[in-house]
């Protein structure tokens, strides 16, 4: 079923609509689950959530484009209970992200009016200046939270390459911020 | 900013973008395939070592063509040659009589240069025969022996095809030694003997028994690698 009728489904308020999202979309969310939690009964519960979650919030919203949308619950879902599971630390390919992103970690000191999504704006700015493979890697590593092992294997290139392209795309997007006038703390 | 938090930032990224990275596989930036890679390594380590080697003179394949050259063609260069420098001589004297004070600081340094290199030479042929640095056109000349005492100087020719005269003894001085000298300074004495002694020699003198006076003295001298670049030599040897 097209993404169009199933949002119609939702907002007629016809339960169908979750089973359309299911058959449709349930590999897609389950892997972005699966990739931040490694758990598959994990995964499974998130994946079930992202629906209720979207039975909720559609209406009053109206998703653009419907897989982004469910994928970006998936995601905040799991990052949530991930976080809550592991007050124990151990290393695992989120904790690796993590430890990725903290090359931007305490540079930067935003006021409190700096709303994330502006934040998110310069650097969808910033990504739309780079170029594709770079932009594609940045965004299957860190919003699909891919691991560096099956970036290199779905591109076919080294892990090496990806890891050198990720460090290159993060020091740029910190000029880019900096750029952008966030100010350095 | 908290790791955490821009994580969740990059959540919040343009959709489009996020559905790009989803439906579209980008063009990856290929290296270039391996066997180029090597290719290209190999030949620039290939063109380094031909370099050095040519820097320190080891390897000069174009030479060992020239050395490779008929013999006889190099004959026949080396005779031109000094053909050719003896008919300009003859033919402008005075030019270069003329010529000769301003070229005379030439000459000179020319002259010690020569000097240098037989020096070098004979330095090399005391140390024995060597093989490795004897050029072709030495090797295609046939060398001369040259004997002497105070009483007498006798040039020996190595051509295998040159008859000597018997008769014609070299004559002995009374020091009980003969001096010896190569025209090319490649070729070394590999035996002597007088009659049937072993005699000794050295720095360009064999040494004779105490009181020879007469004798037959047997060199055996080598100028090449070749078994055909060897030749014994019978000299009389005989008293004033």
């Amino acid at each position: 079923m097209e993404d169009e009728k199933i949002i119609d489904l939702y907002w007629a308020r016809d339960e169908a609509a979750i089973h359309e999202t299911d058959v449709k979309y349930h590999h897609y969310c389950g892997a972005i689950a699966l990739r931040i939690l490694e758990n598959m009964e994990d995964a499974e519960e998130c994946v079930n959530d992202t629906w209720l979650h979207t039975w909720n919030a559609v209406p009053p919203e109206r998703p653009n484009i419907l897989s982004v949308f469910l994928g970006h619950i998936t995601r905040n879902l799991s990052i949530d209970r991930y976080r809550m599971k592991h007050a124990a630390r151990r290393r695992s390919n989120m904790e690796t992200v993590d430890l990725e992103l903290a090359d931007l970690e305490g540079r930067y000191h935003l006021d409190a009016q700096i709303e994330d999504r502006v934040i998110a704006r310069a650097i969808s700015d910033f990504l739309r200046q780079t170029d594709t493979f770079s932009r594609i890697l940045f965004v299957r590593r860190y919003w699909y939270l891919e691991s560096i092992h099956d970036l290199a294997e779905r591109y076919n290139v080294s892990e090496s390459k990806v890891k050198s392209n990720l460090f290159r795309t993060r020091k740029a997007l910190r000029q880019h911020l900096l750029e952008e006038g966030v100010s350095i703390a | 900013m908290k790791h955490e938090r821009m994580l969740n930032v990059i959540g919040q990224i343009d959709e489009d973008l996020v559905f790009e990275a989803e439906h579209i596989v980008p063009e990856v930036p290929h290296r270039r395939p391996a066997w180029i890679r090597f290719a290209a390594a190999a030949m620039a380590f290939a063109f380094v070592a031909f370099i050095g080697l040519r820097f320190v003179n080891l390897w000069s394949p174009w030479q060992n063509q020239k050395k490779n050259a008929d013999s006889a063609a190099a004959v026949a260069e080396y005779e031109e040659a000094v053909t050719g420098e003896a008919a300009e001589e003859e033919a402008a004297p005075e030019a270069a009589e003329e010529e000769a004070p301003a070229e005379f600081g030439k000459l000179e340094e020319a002259v010690e240069e020569e000097a240098a290199e037989e020096e070098a030479v004979e330095e090399k042929s005391a140390a024995g025969f060597d093989e490795e640095n004897m050029e072709e056109e030495d090797l295609a000349m046939f060398d001369e022996l040259t004997l002497y005492t105070d009483a007498d100087t006798y040039v020996y020719s190595l051509d295998p095809d040159w008859v000597e005269d018997e008769e014609d003894k070299l004559l002995l001085d009374g020091t009980g030694q003969i001096r010896y000298d190569f025209v090319y300074q490649n070729s070394v004495i590999e035996d002597a003997r007088l009659d049937d002694v072993q005699l000794t020699w050295d720095q360009g003198i064999i040494e004779l028994p105490e009181g020879t006076k007469e004798g037959m003295l047997t060199v055996t001298v080598r100028w090449g690698a070749q078994p055909e670049q060897t030749q014994i030599l019978a000299i009389p040897l005989g008293e004033e």
